[in-house]
Formats: C-alpha cells, structure tokens, sequence
C-alpha cells in the first residue's frame, strides 16, 4: 500500500480556482495511485468538471498545483509527454464535428507524431489502420469514413473513447461521460471505459451521477459540493446517506 | 441608428441624383433621336456592315490570333488568383480574433496577437485600391505582360481573400482545439488538424468566385498594356477596328462561361 | 458516398496545382521581368505614401472628386438596385406556379441576368462612351447594368432558399403570394441582402474611382492626372481618401447588420 505522499501517481496539492467572485473549488487536496478508479460525485454546479480540468491541466489552479508521475503537469510541453500521460473526454466531447470518423479517431495520435507525419496523414491518408483497431472495440468500424455529424450521441460518445484509446494515456478522465444516455448504452459506455484502463495499472476519474455503475465499476468514490470534497471513500462504503448528503439544500 | 441611417440612405440618394441632374449629365441624350442613331451606327460599325474588309469574326486566322490571346488571359487569371490565394493562406491567421485572442490555440505565440490590428489593416488597403490602380502602378517597375497583370489583380483579390478567410474562422469552433491540446498535440498540429480540414472547402468556394470576378478583370487591366485580351481591346478600340473588337468581346464571352463552369465544378469537388 | 470524398479531394488538388503550373508555364519568364529604373521610381512612390499632398486647394479638390465618384456610385447602385429587384421578384413570382411556361420565364430571367453580369462595368463604360459620348450617365449606366445582375441574381437566390415553415403559417391564414414575399420571407433574409448590397456599393465606389481614368470625372480622373505628372503625393491623398471612403461605408455596414440581426 502507498504510504508516502510523494509516492502517489496523482498529486493534487491545496489547488483552489475562483470566477470571479464565486469559489468553484476551495483549496482541496487528492491522491490518487496507480491502478485507482475514482468516481467523482456531485451535484452539477458542484466543481466536479472544474477539478476534473484542473487535475487534466486545462485549467491553471489559482493556487496549488498538480503533480502528475512526479511531474507538474502545466509545466509539461505538448507532445508524446502529455499524451501518453493524460486524456480527457470531455463533457461537450469536442470533435470535429465535419469531420469524419477515421480523421477523429487518429487525432488521438497527434501528441506521438511530428508535424509532417501530421501533415502526411492529412494528405496522404496513411495512418488509417491505426484507427480500425479502436473503432473495432467499440463497435464502430464500418462506420470509418462517415462525417462525424451523421453519427447519433451514443455514438459520438464512441468515437470520443476510440480516440482516447488510439492516444493510450495513462490517466483518463472522463467529464460526465453517460449523462444523457439510456442506461443500456450507459452500461456499454462504461464497460468499455473499464476496458480500456484495466491493463497497466491506468487510472480512471470519471465524474458521474448514477449510483449503479459507481459501485459497478470505481473503486472509490469523491462527493463534491460547492467546491468542496464532502467524503472519500471506497466504493463499498458509498451509502445512500452519503450521497442523499450531496444533494440536499442545507443554509450553510 | 436604423432609423438615422435610412434618412441618410435616402438622403444621399436624392442630392445625388440632383446632382448629376443638374449638370450636364447626359440622361436628356437618351430622348434626343440623334444619339440613338449614333448608338446604332456604332452597332453597325461593330457588326461590319459598312465596312468595306470583311468583319474579323469572319476570318478563321483572326479567330486563332484572338484565341492565342484569350490563352495568356486565361493564363494570366489562374497565376493571379493562385498568387493570391497562396500568399492569403501563408499570412492570414492572425487575422482572426478568435485565434489571435491568444486562449484557443495553445501556446499561439503572443506576438501573433499583436499583428491582429495592423493585418485588418492591411487587409482594407490592398482591398480599398481597384485593379487598375494598382496596374498603373505595377507597370512602373514590372514590364508590361501577363506577371504584371497577375500582379495587380493578386493585390486586390488577396485583400478580399483574406478577409474572408479570416472571417470563415472566426465563425468556426474552435473548441475542438482544446481537446487536441490536452491530448499533447502542438499548436502548429491542432492548426492542422482541428481548423484546416473544416477552413479549406469554404475557402476554396471564395477563391473560385473570386476567380470568376478576376477573369472578368482582366479585359480591363488589358488597358494598361499589361497582356492578353485587353490590350489588344484598346488597341482596336483607338484605332476603330470595330468588327475587331466585336471579336474580343466573343472571345471574352467564351472565357468568362468557360471559368464560370470550371469554377462550379470545382466547387462541387470541393465538397 | 463519403469514400468517393476522398479521392475527390485528390483530385481536387492535382487539378489546382497542375492549373498553378500551368499559368506560371505561361510568363515569359526569359524577357526582363522588372524594368530598369523601375525599382526607383517604385521606391519613391512608397516614400511619398507618409508624405501625402495636403495644401488647402488640394485637399478642396480632392473632397469635390470624391463627392463626385460617390454621386455617381450612388445613382448606378440605385438604378441596379431597381434592375435587381424588379428581376427578382419577377422571377419569384413567375417561379410560384408549376406550369411549364413558367419555368421558362424564370430560366429567361436568370439568362438575361447572367448576360447582364458577364461584360465588366468598364467594358461598358467604354462602349456607352462611345455610343453616348463622354458623360456620367455613361458611368451610371455602365455600373448600373452589370450590378444589376448581380444583384437581382443574389436577391433572387437569398429569397428562394428562405426557409420554409414560417411560409405555411403564413399560407394558411390566406396571404396572397405577394404578401408572403414581403411578410415572410424578406424579413428572415433581409440582413444579409442589406450587407451584401453595402458591400456591392462599396465596390461601386471602386469602380466609379476607375471609370474615372476614362475620362469622366471623379477620384479616378485625379488620380489618372497625378499619375501622369507622377506627383506621387498628390496620388497618395487621392488613394487615402478612396480608402477613406471605402472603411466609412464598411464601418457603416458592420453597424447596421449587427442592428439588425439583434
């Protein structure tokens, strides 16, 4: 068991960030080891995709920082450094929306290439059996040279984790991945997510708000509101008082 | 404002139009039977009918001399648009707020920021000056032919390209960029791949119209001896060889439906 | 249908490089490009771009030319504006009915706007010179004719994509074609007609400024006579006040979309 702070694969050390006069995290701390699947818990509103791109590096803490393998991650310069160490999904997905398929799914793979492999594979159109294997996984591969925006959500969804797998980090966050599917693709969406990070001691910090696959799938569970960590703790100790705590309305 | 604006619409229209009323502005020459007849002498002229050499639009070697012309004008079309198409693509980034806000790219290198402004600037001017202008100029220092054509009209249209270019992304999303960022791409690589694919179709459609607009062009740089049709166009036109000209105008037609097909269809490639 | 894209786009760019080379094929790359001494006198015509002429008389002069270009600019955009319109809505309300007949009304429309469009403002300019001799209404009519079909092509186009829905409600309370035109569909269009027509006087301005070379009078006719003596100032100011005039009516524009799309 990692008994040493520094030890931890994430560190997330007094970090705070604030709009303008509202505090969307208060000044928090988390560890997170290898291996670890986390699920983030909260209210909306509550900081959850705030501290999720803290923790991912999209966003600057206004104090604190955040140490990844050892390393700050905004110090990190682009390349196969982050790549092979992070990768978000985020709530809105940001594809590529005329896009298609196949040029999503490779982009997975622009932090491990030169510009002129870029370059290469936008004009020449190589590198594409990279991203058969991926789309196979999720079930998407006849679907390789569609626009993007003929895709439906769920499937969107997809692609968004097919590039996430091409890019193979070690760390994936994934920003309120299922909230607006039905729970059968909900179910896939987070299979496939364990899948995913199973090998290799990957980490996983999902935000999410249906209990079912919290205990399904994560290992521990993070409660936020208002910007504050309300408990942490193994998935097996997640009761329903615990998280009825998050959502109710208390004059505080 | 609309309101104010209007009445200066209106306004504007109405002193303009006393204006050239009241002086001598030709318009009472339209009532007057002898301009028409001179109108129709000079479509005569035009058609050869009362000349005593046949009409140049009879002889077949005038056909092949004029369509040598017609040639370089084509020619001398394509070489400007690409001039200033290449040149609009190499410069015209931080021409777009969105980018040049310095927060949507990562790491967009803050002096590109600053140029924002000065490149607008430039944009309008190169814009602002017409053509010929810029032909009459050109002519000072570049010898009179198809380059200095090209030249003057690239001037002009890149002023034009660019500012639609820049304005195709500023009206793009740019959120996609911040997911390439956060996968380790580089700002050169999320350029590439997030804004590119999605910016070259539209901007290819404003190149072909424009190339549309440049072909039509050319017969008037022509006049400033730059090349092609429109200066052998003056040169019939000061030495009365109107059957001559009737030719050129054909020969025109013929360009300007030619390019006007090439360019739909290469705007449906595009798509 | 989407893997033919991809191959389109190969195509596309074989196609457009081949052209690229082609053109350049073309110049006469063996005759002396720049002429000798060329490079002088460009360089003092950029050297006289900071010192533009500004003496009082000038400057008088200047402001009448410009007035003169934008009246002419004026009277020519509103004469093809009139053509456009009246095409337009010909071609709209002859497009409304099914009958063969009247797609052949509409198509001898459009091919009587192409006409219109294909011969450049300054051809004309030259041809009325000599039919009408020497006066601005040559200028007006020369710009008047080619805008015209361009404007009432792009009118014509904007209002037959207005989006359908709001039509049907419009339809069923019993409006008459002409009504709907008005009611319906211009409204959802009219923004970008408004900008698109600024942007066409813009560019009369432009060419009123040119037509101005051949004689008629205005910013062009100064500018042509400066340029001869090569008083490069003096061409300087001309050229300011074009761009001037240019950026004012592009502010303006920008004002009145944004009014009106709020």
């Amino acid at each position: 068991m990692i008994n040493r702070r520094k030890d931890y694969f994430i560190r997330v050390e007094s970090v705070s960030k604030t709009y303008g006069n509202l505090p969307a995290i208060r000044p928090m701390s988390l560890y997170v080891g290898k291996g670890e699947r986390v699920a983030l818990l909260g209210p909306s509103g509550s900081g959850k995709t705030t501290l999720l791109h803290l923790i991912g590096g999209v966003l600057k803490p206004d104090s604190g920082h955040v140490l990844l393998d050892g390393k700050r991650i905004l110090d990190l310069g682009p390349g196969m450094e982050i790549a092979s160490l992070i990768g978000i999904m985020f709530q809105q997905l940001d594809l590529i929306i005329p896009a298609t398929v196949a040029h999503n799914v490779l982009a997975g793979r622009l932090g491990y290439w030169s510009f002129w492999r870029t370059l290469g594979s936008l004009i020449l159109g190589r590198e594409k059996r990279l991203a058969l294997g991926a789309l196979e996984r999720v079930g998407l591969r006849d679907r390789i040279d569609e626009r993007v925006n003929n895709l439906s959500g769920g499937e969107q969804q997809r692609i968004a984790i097919a590039r996430l797998m091409v890019q193979d980090p070690q760390i994936v966050i994934a920003d309120e991945p299922v909230a607006s599917l039905d729970p059968v693709r909900a179910n896939d969406i987070m299979s496939l997510l364990h899948q995913m990070t199973r090998q290799s001691q990957k980490i996983l910090i999902c935000s999410i708000h249906t209990e079912h696959l919290a205990k399904k799938y994560f290992s521990r569970a993070i409660g936020i509101k208002n910007g504050v960590m309300l408990f942490d703790l193994d998935i097996a100790d997640l009761t329903e008082d615990r998280i009825k705590s998050l959502y109710t309305m208390e004059d505080n | 404002m609309l309101r104010v604006s209007l009445l200066g619409i209106v306004f504007i229209i109405v002193i303009s139009w006393v204006d050239i009323l009241s002086g001598d502005s030709g318009f009472p020459d339209l009532f007057r039977s002898e301009t028409w007849v001179r109108v129709f002498r000079f479509l005569q002229e035009l058609l050869g009918n009362d000349n005593v050499n046949t009409p140049a639009f009879l002889e077949g070697d005038r056909w092949i001399e004029t369509g040598k012309l017609a040639y370089q004008t084509l020619a001398m079309s394509v070489l400007s648009i690409s001039m200033a198409g290449l040149v609009c693509l190499l410069t015209f980034l931080p021409g777009a707020k969105n980018l040049s806000d310095g927060d949507k790219i990562p790491g967009w290198p803050r002096f590109l920021g600053i140029m924002y402004f000065p490149l607008r600037l430039f944009f309008v001017v190169t814009r602002s000056i017409p053509e010929l202008i810029v032909a009459m100029i050109v002519i000072f220092f570049i010898s009179p032919g198809i380059l200095a054509g090209a030249v003057a009209l690239a001037v002009h249209n890149y002023g034009i390209l660019s500012k639609l270019a820049a304005e195709i992304v500023e009206n793009m999303e740019v959120e996609p960029v911040r997911a390439l960022k956060s996968s380790g791409s580089s700002p050169a690589q999320a350029l590439l791949y997030g804004i590119i694919p999605l910016f070259l179709p539209q901007f290819l459609t404003y190149l072909t119209y424009r190339w549309e607009v440049v072909i039509r062009t050319t017969i008037v740089i022509g006049f400033v001896s730059a090349g092609g049709l429109g200066r052998e166009f003056r040169l019939d036109m000061n030495l009365f060889k109107y059957t001559d000209v009737l030719l050129i105008l054909i020969w025109y037609l013929i360009l300007v439906m030619m390019v006007d097909l090439v360019s739909s269809r290469l705007r449906r490639l595009a798509q | 249908m989407k893997r033919l894209s991809v191959s389109n786009r190969k195509m596309l760019s074989v196609i457009l490089i081949g052209l690229v080379l082609w053109s350049l094929s073309n110049v006469k790359w063996n005759d002396p490009i720049f002429h000798p001494g060329g490079t002088d006198t460009f360089r003092d015509f950029l050297e006289a771009s900071i010192r533009p002429e500004l003496s009082a008389a000038f400057i008088l002069l200047v402001i009448q030319s410009a007035w003169t270009t934008v009246t002419y600019a004026v009277a020519g955009l509103c004469l093809g504006m009139l053509v456009g319109i009246v095409s337009a809505m010909t071609a709209l309300w002859a497009g409304r009915k099914e009958k063969s007949i009247n797609r052949f009304y509409v198509a001898a429309i459009r091919i009587f706007l192409a006409f219109l469009r294909a011969v450049h403002e300054l051809v004309w300019a030259w041809l009325f010179i000599i039919g009408f001799g020497l006066t601005p209404m040559a200028a007006i009519l020369a710009l008047a004719i080619p805008y015209g079909g361009i404007l009432g092509r792009v009118y014509y186009d904007s209002l037959l994509i207005a989006p359908e829905p709001p039509i049907r409600a419009l339809q069923l309370t019993g409006a008459t074609d002409l009504k709907i035109l008005i009611y319906g569909q211009l409204p959802l269009v009219f923004p970008n007609l408004v900008s698109y027509t600024f942007y066409r006087f813009e560019c009369a301005i432009r060419a009123a400024t040119v037509m101005g070379f051949v004689g008629i009078g205005g910013l062009g006719m100064q500018i042509e006579l400066s340029l001869s003596d090569l008083l490069f100032n003096e061409v300087w100011t001309l050229l300011y006040a074009m761009i001037f005039l240019i950026v004012v009516v592009d502010v303006w524009s920008s004002v009145i979309r944004k009014t009106l799309t709020k």
